[in-house]
C-alpha cells in the first residue's frame, strides 16, 4: 500500500500565507519595477495612502479569471488585475477598488468585473462611499463579450447608487473608451497631471479617421479635461496630491443620502464680522473683482475647496463650512465674462446643486450677475437647454437655499441664481446690489427711445435718464419692499447672517408632488 | 513631496515621526527633530517576524510582536523590548492645506494670461479693447497693466505676466479682440 502523506495543519496554514504573498505581488516584481518607473504608485501601494494604516480589509485575493482562449489559461495572477475591499478614511468606512496595472494591463475581464460589483453592492448595502482607483488599458479584448458584459454591469451599479452613496473615481493612468463612462457616471473625478488620460477614442483612431494629429495629453489629459472639457473635477499633480484631495473631499461628504455631512468643530467665531469686505467692492460698478476673496472671508477659516476650478471660471463653486456645517457654495465670478451665465457655467454650477441637493448639503449662493453671455455661439450651442439646467436644479433642491446679492442680478440670471421665485429660503442683498430686468444703459435706451430722439441734446438726455434709473431702480430697496429681499444687510456682518439663517434652516422640510421621476433638460 | 506625520507613544512617551520614502526600500526618517536613514531590505516589516534593517550604519534585528498596527504592539530591537502605539497619521489639518494648496497653485498656472510661444500675452476672454496703458518699446513690470479688455460692459485688467520689454502691441482702442488673440509680445 502507498502511503501518501497528507499535509499537515501547519502546512495548510504556509500554504495560505504563500499565497497571500503571492496575491500581493500582482504581477511581479518585474512589473512593479515598470509601474515605478513611469512615476506610478502600485495598486496597494495607493491604497496604503489612502487608508488608515492598518485599516484595510481585502475581499476576493484569490479571484483568478476563467478564460482559456489565446493561451489565458496558463497566464493567471491571482487578484485578477483589481485589488477590492473596505477601510476607513478618517475613521469612517470606505469601499475601494484599485486596479493594478501590472496584470494584464490593468485590464478588464469577467472576473474583474464581479469583484467590482460585490464590493459596489457591499456599499449599498452598507451605505458607504465608494472610491475607484482606476489604472486600466480598458477591456481584456481575449474575455470578448465577457468584458463587456463585465463593463454594463458596473455602469447599472454605478446608476444605481448615485445619489445613494458618493462615488469618487481617480484616473491615476489610462482610461479609454468604454472604460471612461464608469467614472463619468460617478460624482467626481480627479486627475493625476501628466500621467493619466481619458477618452473615448484615442489618438490612433482619430488619425486614422479624421487624419487629425494629437497627442494623448492634447487629446484627453488631466489638464484638458480640467480646463476645456469640464470632465474632471479636480487635477492633482502627483499621486500623493490626488489621493489628499480625495481624502479631503471625503471630510465634506455624508458617508449616504440619509446622513447629514460631517459636522467639524472649526474653532471659527460664528460672530466675526469682516471690515474688509467692503472694500473688496469696487464703487464703479464696471470694475471686476475676485469673489473668492468674499468666499474666504466668510467661510469657517477661510478653507475652500474649489471644484472644477479651471473650468468655467466665470461661475465658482464648491465646499466650506459655516460654524462647522457642511455648505456648497455656488458664486458668479464678475473676475471672468462679468459673471455672465454661459453654457459651461450652467452646466457646472447646475450639476454641483443637484449633488448638494442629493446629500443634504445646504447650498449658499453668492450673485453678481449682468445676465446670460450673449452671441451667436451660445444660442447656437443651445444656451436655452443648458441655461435651464441650473434654473431646473435650483427649483428642485429642498435643502436650505440662502442667497445674498452681492451687486449685480440682472434679468432671468437675477431669477436662476437662488432667488425668491426659485425657492430660496432666506434671501439677503448688500446695499450695492442693483436687481432690475436690466441695466441702466439697456433699459434707458428702451423705456426712453423717443424721448432721448426727440431731446434738443440727445446724449445729455441719456446720460440724465442714465443715473435717475440708477438711482430709482439699481438698488436693493425696491425687491425688498416686495420682499423678495429678506433683509438688506452691512457687507461686514455676511457671516453672522448666513450662520444664523443655516442654523435656523437646519430642520427644513420641504415635500415635493409625488412623481415617478422630473424630466431635467439634460 | 509632504511627508506622512505619525505621532506615536513609546513606552507611553509621545513622539512625532516623519516618514518619506527617499529610495527603494530606503526612508528617511525624522523622530522629534533628528533625521535617521532607514534601509528595509525585505521591503517591510510584519508580524511575528524577525526581519533585518539598517540604521545608518548598523543592522538590527527587528521583530513586531501584537496583531495590528491600530493597536498597541510591542516591537523587539535585538534583546531589547518597545511598546508602541500608532496614535495619528496624517492629521486632517495636513491634508487639508496641501489639497488647497495644489488647487492653487494649478489654478494660478491655468488662469495667467496664456502664452503661446514666448511673451506673447493673449486675451483671457472675448471683448473690446478700450484703453492701451503701454507704448511700444516700453519697460513694464511683473504684474502692471497692459491694456483694459471689456467683456459683458466689464472692464477687466490685462497684466504683464512678467517684466520686460513691450515688443509688439497688436491691438488699437476700439479692436474686438476673441479668446486667445495676441495682444502684446513681451521679452
Amino acid at each position: 500500500m502507498v502511503e501518501v502523506k497528507e499535509p499537515t495543519v501547519e502546512e495548510k496554514i504556509k500554504r495560505l500565507r504563500e499565497m497571500r504573498e503571492q496575491a500581493k505581488l500582482g504581477g511581479g516584481l518585474k512589473r512593479i519595477e515598470e509601474q515605478h518607473a513611469k512615476g506610478k504608485l502600485t495598486a496597494r501601494e495607493r491604497l496604503d495612502l489612502l487608508l488608515d494604516p492598518g485599516s484595510f480589509n481585502e475581499l476576493d485575493p484569490f479571484v483568478v479569471h476563467q478564460c482559456t482562449e489565446f493561451g489565458m489559461a496558463e497566464r493567471k495572477y491571482l487578484g485578477d488585475g483589481v485589488v477590492t475591499g473596505y477601510g476607513t478614511v478618517d475613521g469612517r468606512l470606505v469601499f475601494v477598488f484599485s486596479q493594478d496595472f501590472t496584470v494584464f494591463g490593468g485590464s478588464l475581464g469577467e472576473m474583474f468585473a464581479k469583484k467590482v460589483c460585490k464590493l459596489m453592492d457591499l456599499a449599498m448595502k452598507t451605505g458607504a462611499p465608494v472610491i475607484g482607483l482606476n489604472d486600466s488599458g480598458g477591456a481584456r479584448i481575449q474575455e470578448g463579450v465577457a468584458s463587456l458584459a463585465g463593463y454594463g454591469d458596473i455602469f447599472f451599479r454605478n446608476v444605481m447608487a448615485s445619489g445613494v452613496i458618493p462615488q469618487i473615481s481617480a484616473i491615476m493612468g489610462p482610461c479609454a473608451g468604454g472604460a471612461v463612462y464608469s467614472p463619468a457616471l460617478t460624482d467626481f473625478i480627479v486627475m493625476v497631471d501628466k500621467t493619466s488620460y481619458m477618452f473615448i477614442t484615442g489618438p490612433d483612431v482619430v488619425k486614422a479617421v479624421l487624419g487629425q494629429e494629437v497627442t494623448f495629453e492634447e487629446l484627453g489629459g488631466a489638464m484638458v479635461h480640467s480646463q476645456t472639457s469640464g470632465v474632471a473635477h479636480f487635477i492633482a499633480k502627483d499621486e500623493e496630491q490626488c489621493i489628499q484631495i480625495i481624502k479631503k473631499l471625503l471630510s465634506y461628504l455624508p458617508s449616504n443620502y440619509l446622513e447629514d455631512p460631517p459636522y467639524v468643530e472649526t474653532g471659527d467665531d460664528p460672530n466675526r464680522t469682516d471690515e474688509n469686505l467692503p472694500r473688496i467692492m469696487p464703487d464703479d460698478p464696471d470694475k471686476p473683482y475676485d469673489v473668492e476673496e468674499i468666499i474666504h472671508s466668510v467661510v469657517d477659516n477661510g478653507e475652500f475647496l474649489e471644484v472644477q476650478p479651471l473650468w468655467a471660471p466665470n461661475i465658482v463653486i464648491g465646499f466650506a463650512r459655516l460654524n462647522g456645517h457642511v455648505v456648497g457654495i455656488v458664486a458668479n465670478q464678475p473676475a471672468y465674462y462679468a459673471g455672465a451665465l454661459d453654457i459651461n457655467s450652467s452646466v457646472k454650477a447646475g450639476r454641483f446643486v443637484r449633488f448638494c441637493d442629493c446629500f443634504n448639503i445646504p447650498i449658499i449662493t453668492f450673485v453678481d450677475v449682468p445676465g446670460f453671455l450673449p452671441g451667436i455661439e451660445q444660442e447656437h450651442g443651445g444656451i436655452i437647454r443648458h441655461g435651464s439646467k441650473l434654473l431646473f436644479a435650483y427649483c428642485e433642491a429642498t435643502v436650505p437655499k440662502i442667497t445674498v446679492i452681492l451687486r449685480k442680478a440682472y434679468g432671468g440670471a437675477y431669477d436662476v441664481m437662488g432667488s425668491k421665485h426659485s425657492g430660496g429660503d432666506i434671501n439677503y442683498a448688500w446695499p450695492t446690489a442693483e436687481i432690475a430686468v436690466m441695466g441702466p444703459q439697456g433699459a434707458i435706451n428702451i423705456i426712453f427711445r423717443k424721448e432721448i430722439a426727440e431731446a434738443p441734446d440727445p446724449e445729455h438726455k441719456r446720460l440724465e435718464l442714465v443715473s435717475e434709473y440708477r438711482r430709482k431702480f439699481a438698488n436693493p430697496y425696491v425687491a425688498a419692499q416686495k420682499g423678495y429681499i429678506d433683509e438688506v444687510i452691512e457687507p461686514a456682518e455676511t457671516r453672522p447672517k448666513l450662520v444664523s439663517a443655516l442654523e435656523m434652516l437646519m430642520t427644513k422640510r420641504e415635500p415635493r408632488p409625488s412623481k415617478k421621476h422630473d424630466n431635467i433638460p439634460l | 513631496m509632504s511627508m506622512p506625520t505619525y505621532e506615536i507613544l513609546v513606552d507611553g512617551k509621545p513622539k512625532k515621526v516623519e516618514v518619506s520614502k527617499t529610495g527603494n526600500k530606503v526612508f528617511t526618517v525624522n523622530v522629534n527633530g533628528e533625521t535617521f536613514t532607514v534601509e528595509v531590505p525585505e521591503g517591510k516589516l510584519v508580524f511575528g517576524k524577525e526581519t533585518q534593517i539598517n540604521i545608518g550604519n548598523k543592522v538590527y534585528g527587528v521583530m513586531l510582536q501584537g496583531t495590528s498596527k491600530t493597536k498597541p504592539f510591542t516591537i523587539k530591537v535585538e534583546e531589547a523590548s518597545f511598546k508602541v502605539e500608532l496614535k495619528t497619521a496624517t492629521p486632517m489639518q495636513k491634508i487639508a492645506s496641501t489639497a488647497e494648496q495644489a488647487i492653487q497653485a494649478l489654478k494660478e498656472k491655468a488662469t495667467k494670461p496664456k502664452q503661446v510661444g514666448l511673451g506673447v500675452v493673449t486675451a483671457p476672454m472675448t471683448g473690446k479693447i478700450i484703453s492701451i496703458k503701454v507704448g511700444k518699446g516700453e519697460h513694464v513690470k511683473a504684474g502692471q497693466v497692459l491694456c483694459i479688455l471689456e467683456a459683458m460692459k466689464m472692464e477687466n485688467e490685462i497684466t504683464a505676466p512678467t517684466a520686460g520689454t513691450v515688443r509688439e502691441i497688436f491691438v488699437y482702442e476700439g479692436a474686438s479682440v476673441n479668446e486667445g488673440d495676441p495682444l502684446f509680445i513681451i521679452d
